[in-house]
């Protein structure tokens, strides 16, 4: 039997951004997030697939409100198969959490009757298909491991001997353990213990959590996030993808292929500022990185080296530019100003204008206080002023 | 730069002037109108002014009798002599030469602008506006009249650049901050200022400030949504933590339940033995009771047939002895009677006995009142007559005049008196005693015949015949006076006394007196006497008596008419006699009915208690008798009831063995009991039934809590906590890192403007200080040791001028705060100061005109200027001091130049001026004109209407006040003043004129 489905996991819709201080840019990347369902949607109809799984964290919170459930449940309703859910640790089940509400009940009836939320953890047998083994979670905190259940001997013997059987779970496996960004904000860390498993008894692990999409075991998979939401862990991070499973039949190796749902692209850049041709190359590179593009991208930069500070103001003027652009935009640091000995020159030997001269000499020698960040901060900003003014009587 | 000579012609008043500057100082010297200002004005256009000039400038220049201005200067430089020749003949006639040493003299343009470069300025002034800048031109030295007052550091446009330049040089700072310097302080102020607000607080509106909102905000709902969560968080572990209970106590709910039945068990096991016990003790109890009633039953009848004998022999005794009490009651009673009877017949012979007592007592009483009575009539007739004869004595009494000894003694004394002012008015007056006359010898008119003694107290005359005819007057003056009054009063006294005795004499007096008296004590020897023998109440005590005589003759008649009748005695004796053996008889009976009573309370006692035996005897008898008759019934009714004693013996014996039956029983049960822990069963299904209920109760408020915690996870949903919490903890975070960077920056501009302020502070300092420190050195002179100066440059400009004498203890002032003789001081010394700095770029020297410049200022400060001036010339410059009071530079030494006085343009214009001075001066003013213009100068009308004169009464307003040399205002308010007073008229034409009227 033949079986061919969607593995989608970490949706998190209704997600917030509370990092963007921009509401409309926050409004766009949550949105952005409602979009790959529908580019989702297209996938499952042009692939002809026979169901779709979502190894939990559908929803951004166990309390997600009635709008971005109904909106949500809108945009599954359209999409032409069934869905199987579980709750993850983000909207995880529990007399807190939406999954027992009448609210979602109602919704889900008249909105997405192909949607499947599985709250239990006992097999659901889909006649013809597969046999999906749910390991949903059900508190905030689960203690123990939510595969559990599955390694029970007995249950194996109940199943049906030819359909697949696909563990659809959500969690962290063996080692890797997600580093906090201000875009992951969950508190709990649900340990999926695979070693348990028999592997000729499945054909197929499901698995959610881990927004980058990743192997891990022959036939344990994290789809990754379907739309993009962090920055890059490391360059083998891919996101913004779902996975399109085939098996053959009941034993036989899964054939895993990706296909793109994310839109927002989100970079994240080291730079390392050294020499005085830096600035331009780093200019140069942030063009070619971004081209054109505004409010389609999330932007992280971590700046190291030092600049001068004529190269400082065009950093500045560089970084507002793409700090706009960015749907994100985080510094993580900033290159350090070491004037130059022209510059230092320049302001605090301007023989015409003593005071300047003056101010800058003092703040020269306040470089080697215990507050060098504050005399730096000083020249730079009387820098800036005068170049304001001179270029303003330039102007002239 | 030294000015050497100069020669004006044409310039206004002046036709041709030439001075020579050969001193230093030099002190030009003139009245007012001499035209030293019109000089020091040619001279300063002779330097400045572009020769080719047109227009009022040019205009004002002109003299009125004709001529181009011109003025020549020599001046001398580092580089020797030079001679400037401007000749003025307007735009474009005019010529300019100058001739400097070892040079060809040049001209015109070529000229000015050299002279300009020598001068140290940009360029010789033209064209418009040219007046205003000639104003400004030098003014820091070149002060004209009226403007020394003024504040100098404002007046420095012209050399400011040169000061800069030499104060930079002196003072070492290197540099005075610039444009940009003060641009960029000034621009990092206004973004401070736009920043903060006071104690460094952000303003609203800056990012720092909306950081701080925002940062403010989401910490508020960070709160918010923490308390949200928190309250989602609780009602899920009320959820968990009521599940929990409900699952502990329904477990043990079971177990207590399943304890409940096995001790409900028991509890009716043991209730079916209590049912059976309960029959077995009734019957117990009640065989019991038979066998102990028919036990009694057989006492009692045993008991009642042993009493029977003693009962009877007790019956039979107490009979006996009733009997004989009842005889002993009899015995005395028949006492008792006899003593009764001897009573009654004693009681009547008592009786009998005091009735005749009585009678014999009114008898006695009666005659004892009879002869009271008769005393009493006696001693009432004797009294009546003692009395008839006191009333006669007070009668005569009465008769006699009220002479008391005292008045008596009183009317002695006067009558002395009376005989002691006679004698002394005899021994004063004047006595006459005819000792022996004829028939016509007349006493005061009165004829007195001889041996008349006469006194007299006043003046009298004395006739005898015809011929003799004396008047006497007596001396003694008020001697005589007053014994004549002491006499006359002592006589009206003594008769007024006499008058009040009714006695004509003294002696007459006295015989009343002792009358009186004789009466007086015989009245009262009576009156004692009758007091004494009780008159008064004597008729009160004759009534009673006779009263008590008629109430003892009723009190025997009453007797008499009661008892059988007596003898009674006729007198007092007797009847006394009577009374008293009667009062015997009835005592001896009044003791033996006591006797009698005494022994009848005897008998009667006897009999009482002689009685109470009989019924105390009697009573008991009749008892026994009952008790017998009582106990013979009983005995009878037992044997009835319950047979003979066999009976019931037979009757014991059985119930004796039921007894035994039913306690076997009872144990038996009892033991079943004991066995079931029936006691402990009942409390124990309490305790159970207890722990039962509570387990229910709890698990009913478990599922109640369990149902409320739902209910609010069921209602929350319409917003998402969780997420509102989560970003609001990243919101927070961004604006944190936001408001970090910002504070930096805003923290950094503060840092640079505290720098620009200190930095600017002393630069200022370093750069003024030396110009400060030449103005102290001049004002020293004026304000004493310790006086400083005061002065910022800022801006490009110097203020802030002023005196600072704090160390003289009078504080600071800034230049607008002092005098006006303080402030020409203080500017002067500024002036002289810049001067000399200024002097440095002049070949060392460079010209001081002061025209008129201490006018505020008293002769001390004067003097002390002069030293000051004088101290200028030692350090090089060239001072030239104008003035109309040269004595007061009298101590200055240097050159003095007088000007001649002023007179108007014509020779004749000036003799007529001064015949109409004279003319005016003689003529009364007229009072309207000084009314009509009280601000004008009182002369300046008569110059002007003879400066008129001169020029035959007409003449254009620009030439006249030309001619005058007065200013435009001066000219306009004198011409209006007389224009108002209908003296001149007003003309039109170019620049107007004025015509005399």
């Amino acid at each position: 039997m033949s079986i061919r489905f969607i593995h989608s996991a970490d949706w998190q819709l209704g997600k917030r951004f509370g990092s963007v201080a921009d509401l409309s840019k926050q409004e766009a990347l949550r949105t952005a997030r409602f979009h790959a369902i529908e580019r989702l949607a297209t996938i499952a109809r042009e692939k002809a697939v026979d169901f779709v799984l979502v190894a939990g964290d559908l929803f951004d919170s166990p309390t997600a409100s009635k709008s971005t459930i109904s909106q949500a449940l809108g945009k599954i309703g359209a999409i032409p198969v069934p869905v199987y859910v579980i709750p993850g640790n983000h909207d995880h089940a529990g007399p807190d959490s939406f999954w027992e509400q009448d609210f979602f009940h109602s919704e889900q009836a008249h909105l997405a009757p192909n949607l499947h939320v599985l709250l239990q953890p006992t097999p659901v047998i889909l006649e013809g298909k597969a046999v999906i083994l749910p390991c949903p979670l059900l508190r905030r905190y689960a203690n123990s491991n939510p595969l559990a259940w599955v390694g029970a001997a007995a249950l194996w013997n109940d199943l049906p001997t030819k359909l697949p059987r696909i563990i659809l779970g959500h969690g962290t496996v063996q080692e890797f353990g997600s580093a906090r960004d201000a875009e992951d904000d969950s508190r709990t860390v649900n340990f999926l213990d695979l070693s348990i498993l028999d592997e000729h008894a499945i054909d197929y692990i499901a698995l959610g959590d881990w927004h980058g999409t990743k192997q891990v075991g022959s036939k344990a998979w994290y789809s990754g996030a379907f739309e993009p939401d962090r920055f890059p862990k490391g360059e083998a991070y891919q996101s913004g993808l779902v996975l399109v499973v085939d098996i053959e039949s009941r034993g036989a190796a899964p054939s895993v292929a990706a296909e793109l749902t994310g839109s927002v692209r989100w970079h994240e850049v080291d730079n390392d500022f050294q020499g005085s041709e830096a600035m331009a190359a780093f200019e140069r590179r942030l063009d070619g990185l971004l081209e054109d593009r505004v409010q389609r991208d999330a932007l992280r930069l971590d700046l190291s080296g030092h600049l001068s500070l004529e190269d400082d103001v065009r950093l500045s003027t560089l970084l507002e530019r793409y700090e706009v652009r960015s749907l994100r935009f985080e510094l993580r640091r900033r290159p350090d100003i070491v004037p130059s000995e022209d510059e230092i020159r320049t302001l605090a030997g301007r023989s015409g204008d003593p005071l300047i001269a003056a101010v800058a000499a003092k703040l020269q020698d306040e470089r080697s206080s215990p507050t060098p960040d504050l005399a730096l901060e000083g020249l730079r900003q009387l820098f800036a002023g005068i170049r304001d003014v001179e270029s303003a009587r330039g102007g002239r | 730069m030294k000015l050497i000579s100069a020669r004006v012609r044409n310039y206004r008043t002046h036709r041709e002037l030439v001075i020579n500057f050969t001193g230093n100082p030099t002190l030009i010297a003139g009245p007012n109108e001499s035209g030293k200002s019109t000089l020091i004005e040619a001279l300063h256009r002779g330097l400045f002014l572009k020769a080719k000039i047109g227009g009022e400038v040019f205009k004002q220049m002109c003299s009125d009798q004709g001529g181009h201005p011109e003025v020549e200067i020599v001046f001398e430089t580092g580089e020797g002599r030079s001679t400037v020749l401007k000749q003025f003949s307007g735009s474009t006639k005019s010529s300019t030469v100058l001739e400097q040493p070892g040079c060809s003299a040049i001209r015109d343009d070529e000229a000015e602008d050299r002279l300009a470069a020598m001068l140290g300025v940009d360029a010789p002034i033209s064209g418009g506006g040219a007046g205003g800048k000639l104003d400004k031109r030098w003014a820091q030295i070149w002060v004209r009249q009226g403007l020394s007052g003024q504040n100098p550091s404002g007046e420095l446009e012209d050399h400011r650049s040169t000061l800069i330049s030499r104060l930079q040089a002196m003072g070492g700072a290197g540099a005075v901050q610039s444009e940009l310097d003060n641009r960029i302080h000034q621009g990092l102020k206004e973004k401070l200022d736009g920043l903060l607000k006071a104690q460094d607080q952000p303003k609203a509106g800056t990012p720092l400030h909306g950081l701080e909102e925002k940062l403010k905000d989401l910490r508020l709902r960070e709160t918010v949504a923490r308390s949200a969560v928190a309250s989602l968080e609780g009602a899920v572990a009320q959820m968990d933590e009521a599940e929990e209970l409900i699952t502990e106590k329904t477990a043990q709910y079971a177990q207590v339940r399943e304890r409940l039945e096995e001790a409900r068990k028991r509890h009716a096991q043991a209730q079916a033995l209590q049912a059976t016990l309960r029959p077995i003790l009734l019957e117990l109890q009640n065989v019991e009771q038979e066998v102990s009633f028919i036990q009694r039953h057989i006492e009692e009848i045993s008991q009642a047939s042993a009493a029977l004998p003693q009962l009877q022999a007790a019956q039979s005794q107490t009979r006996t002895q009733a009997a004989i009490t009842e005889t002993s009651v009899a015995e005395a009673a028949t006492l008792v009677a006899q003593h009764d009877e001897q009573l009654a017949a004693i009681r009547g012979e008592l009786e009998n006995a005091q009735q005749r007592l009585a009678t014999s007592r009114a008898q006695k009483e009666l005659l004892q009142q009879e002869r009271q009575v008769g005393e009493l009539e006696k001693q009432h007739r004797s009294l009546t007559k003692q009395k008839e004869s006191l009333d006669v004595c007070r009668t005569d009494l009465q008769c006699l005049p009220q002479i008391t000894p005292k008045a008596l003694a009183k009317l002695r004394a006067l009558h002395q008196a009376k005989l002691e002012a006679e004698s002394v008015f005899k021994a004063i007056a004047t006595r006459v005693q005819v000792l022996a006359a004829d028939s016509h010898l007349r006493i005061q008119g009165k004829a007195v015949e001889p041996g008349s003694d006469e006194s007299f107290s006043g003046a009298f005359e004395i006739k005898a015949g015809d011929f003799l005819h004396l008047r006497i007057t007596p001396g003694g003056g008020e001697s005589l006076s007053d014994a004549i009054a002491q006499r006359d009063e002592a006589l009206r006294t003594f008769e007024e006394a006499l008058k009040k005795a009714e006695a004509s004499t003294l002696e007459e007096a006295e015989i009343q007196g002792s009358k009186r008296s004789e009466l007086e004590s015989k009245i009262r020897i009576l009156q004692e006497a009758l007091d004494a023998s009780g008159w008064d109440d004597l008729n009160e005590r004759l009534g009673d008596a006779q009263r008590d005589q008629a109430a003892a003759e009723a009190r025997l008649g009453r007797l008499q008419q009661t008892s059988e009748a007596w003898t009674l005695a006729s007198d007092e004796k007797t009847a006394i006699a009577d009374e008293e053996e009667a009062a015997t008889v009835c005592s001896d009976l009044k003791v033996r009915i006591k006797g009698l009573e005494s022994s009848r309370v005897q008998s009667s006692l006897q009999h009482q208690k002689r009685t109470d035996l009989h019924i105390d005897a009697d009573t008991r008898a009749q008892s026994a008798n009952i008790a017998l008759v009582n106990a013979q019934a009983f005995l009878a009714a037992l044997e009835q009831t319950h047979g003979g004693a066999a009976e019931m013996a037979v009757t014991e014996g059985k119930l004796k063995q039921r007894v035994t039956e039913l306690q076997k029983a009872k144990m038996e049960t009892e033991q079943a009991l004991t066995d079931l822990r029936s006691d402990e069963v009942e409390s124990e299904i309490g305790m159970l039934t207890a722990s039962y209920e509570n387990h229910q109760t709890i698990i009913q408020q478990k599922r109640e809590q369990k149902a409320a915690a739902a209910a609010v996870l069921q209602s929350a949903g319409t917003t998402d906590p969780v997420g509102d919490l989560n970003e609001i903890i990243e919101c927070k975070r961004e604006v944190e890192t936001q408001h970090a960077v910002e504070m930096g920056r805003v923290r950094a501009l503060q840092h640079l403007v505290c720098l620009f302020d200190d930095l600017e502070s002393a630069l200022e300092q370093a750069f003024t200080q030396p110009l400060l420190e030449k103005v102290g050195g001049y004002m020293t002179v004026v304000f004493g040791a310790g006086a400083k100066a005061e002065a910022r440059y800022r801006d490009g400009r110097f203020d802030g001028l002023a005196l600072n004498r704090s160390s003289q203890g009078l504080g600071t002032h800034g230049f607008d705060q002092l005098s006006g003789g303080a402030r020409e001081q203080l500017g002067v010394a500024f002036r002289l100061a810049v001067a000399e700095i200024l002097a440095a770029e002049h070949d060392g020297c460079l010209p001081l005109v002061l025209d008129d410049a201490f006018a505020n200022s008293d002769p001390e400060r004067v003097k002390a200027l002069q030293l000051m001036i004088h101290r200028a010339t030692q350090r090089g410059l060239q001072i030239i001091l104008l003035t109309c009071t040269p004595a007061d530079y009298s101590g200055l030494g240097g050159n003095e130049i007088r000007l001649p006085r002023p007179r108007p343009n014509l020779a004749a214009a000036s003799a007529m001026a001064v015949e109409v001075e004279m003319e005016e001066a003689e003529a009364p003013v007229p009072a309207e004109s000084i009314v009509a213009s009280p601000s004008v100068q009182s002369g300046d009308d008569d110059i002007l209407l003879a400066a008129l004169r001169a020029t035959g009464g007409r003449s254009g307003n620009q030439s006249l006040r030309n001619a005058l040399a007065w200013d435009e205002v001066r000219y306009e308010s004198v011409k209006n003043s007389l224009w108002e007073n209908g003296k001149i008229e007003k003309g039109k034409g170019k620049g107007g004129s004025v015509q005399i009227l």
